[in-house]
């Protein structure tokens, strides 16, 4: 337990190291146009210009005027701007594996404690001098819009940094690895201390759409319960006898090796129900009950992967 | 101070199970069987934090002694041993 906890926040302290040095090497512009091809871009703009990509998605997913744009819009853009710099590339790797056909890692973990991954992606994909470029052009207030990410909520401590730190190393060592979890919706909670006691408010950190995940609609997958679940009082129970199904949606993250030649994936599993039989049923059981935006389903069909309980840890 | 309720003000008694585990029941799992260790220890502590020199060379040394634990070193080597996975670059 000691040495895996000393392991991992010893590999956390030195992630940060290493990163810190990347952020201030310069890239000659020869460089970036390197780079640009490397990850298949062709000459496209960054930003700084009206049909760049941090404009555009400005403009074509928000709708708005760049200019005016709030600093969750700002964060969004910059993260859909490096998702489409690394898109081919990632795409890339998968074809390469596919027909390398080489020895798959697959990394199971309940856990991936990723933290944010706006910093992380921009240092990996050594896009630094075209981020810094975006902040001169606009104006950005990079450590300001650096928090307008919410820290995943996939893990809280060593096993989950852990995985994460792994997952990293593999794509750094080229290797063809794949990380599966679950997608926890509330993910930890939020913390208070009243009158001594603590309380727990949910943390809804996929509450505006996480800019990095790709649905993956047709790779769903049926999961089949000799139990029927139901919701009471607030728990979760299972009525043995009654059969049902449930439905495991992959959302992609790409999950970047340092220099960017690798992009590996960690595929994380939503639940929804089975099509809409029992929608009704929802309705009726809990009318204040939001529909879960990216995981159609039920009240009970969602709660498996809605909140991850931070019970021991398993280090 | 923790039966004098110094961390519990304002709910007397919240720490008295604990206490009564400790003290009183035996302490069925030795929690205080290292404790005379444990201060010995954070006296030594405390003692080389007062000595600047001697504080930033341990600690030089420590952060230098745990490269081993790069989880890039520990990657390379599952990869290597247990899973007997290679590199697939990507052109």
């Amino acid at each position: 337990l000691i040495e895996l906890i000393g392991r991992s926040l010893g590999e956390a302290a030195m992630n940060e190291a290493g990163e810190e040095a990347a952020t201030r090497r310069p890239i000659a512009a020869e460089a970036e146009a390197d780079l640009l091809e490397q990850y298949g871009c062709g000459p496209i703009r960054f930003s700084g210009h009206q049909d760049a990509l941090f404009e555009r998605h400005l403009l074509f997913d928000d709708i708005i005027d760049p200019d005016t744009a709030g600093g969750r819009e700002r964060f969004e853009a910059t993260a859909r701007s490096v998702r489409d710099v690394l898109s081919q590339r990632w795409v890339e790797t998968e074809r390469t594996y596919n027909r390398v056909n080489p020895k798959r890692i697959y990394y199971l973990s309940m856990e991936f404690l990723i933290g944010r991954s706006l910093s992380n992606n921009v240092n990996n994909l050594l896009l630094d001098p075209f981020v810094q470029r975006a902040v001169e052009q606009r104006g950005l207030d990079w450590p300001h819009l650096l928090e307008r990410e919410p820290d995943a909520g996939l893990g809280n401590g060593g096993l989950g940094r852990l995985a994460a730190c792994f997952l990293d190393s593999m794509a750094t060592m080229q290797l063809p690895a794949i990380g599966y979890g679950l997608r926890y919706e509330y993910g930890m909670f939020k913390q208070t201390i009243e009158d001594g006691w603590q309380r727990e408010y949910p943390d809804h950190w996929l509450r505006r759409q996480d800019p990095w995940e790709v649905l993956r609609p047709h790779e769903t997958v049926e999961v089949k319960l000799g139990c029927s679940l139901e919701m009471h009082g607030g728990s979760l129970r299972p009525v043995p006898g009654r059969s049902s199904t449930v439905v495991g949606v992959p959302f992609d993250r790409p999950v970047i090796a340092y220099g960017g030649k690798t992009i590996n994936t960690l595929r994380l599993w939503g639940v929804a129900a089975h099509h809409y039989f029992d929608f009704q049923e929802f309705c009726l059981a809990s009318p204040c009950n939001r529909w879960p935006i990216a995981s159609p389903g039920t009240a009970r069909a969602g709660t498996t992967t809605t909140s991850r309980q931070p019970g021991p840890h398993w280090t | 101070l923790i039966s004098s309720d110094y961390f519990s003000r304002n709910e007397p008694g919240a720490f008295v199970p604990i206490l009564d585990a400790l003290l009183a029941h035996g302490d069925h799992y030795m929690h205080l069987a290292d404790l005379g260790s444990y201060l010995d220890a954070d006296r030594r502590l405390c003692e080389l934090y007062t000595d600047r020199e001697g504080w930033a060379r341990k600690a030089i040394l420590n952060v230098a002694g745990s490269g081993k634990f790069s989880s890039d070193r520990t990657i390379a080597q599952y990869a290597d041993e247990i899973w007997k996975a290679k590199p697939c670059p990507v052109p």
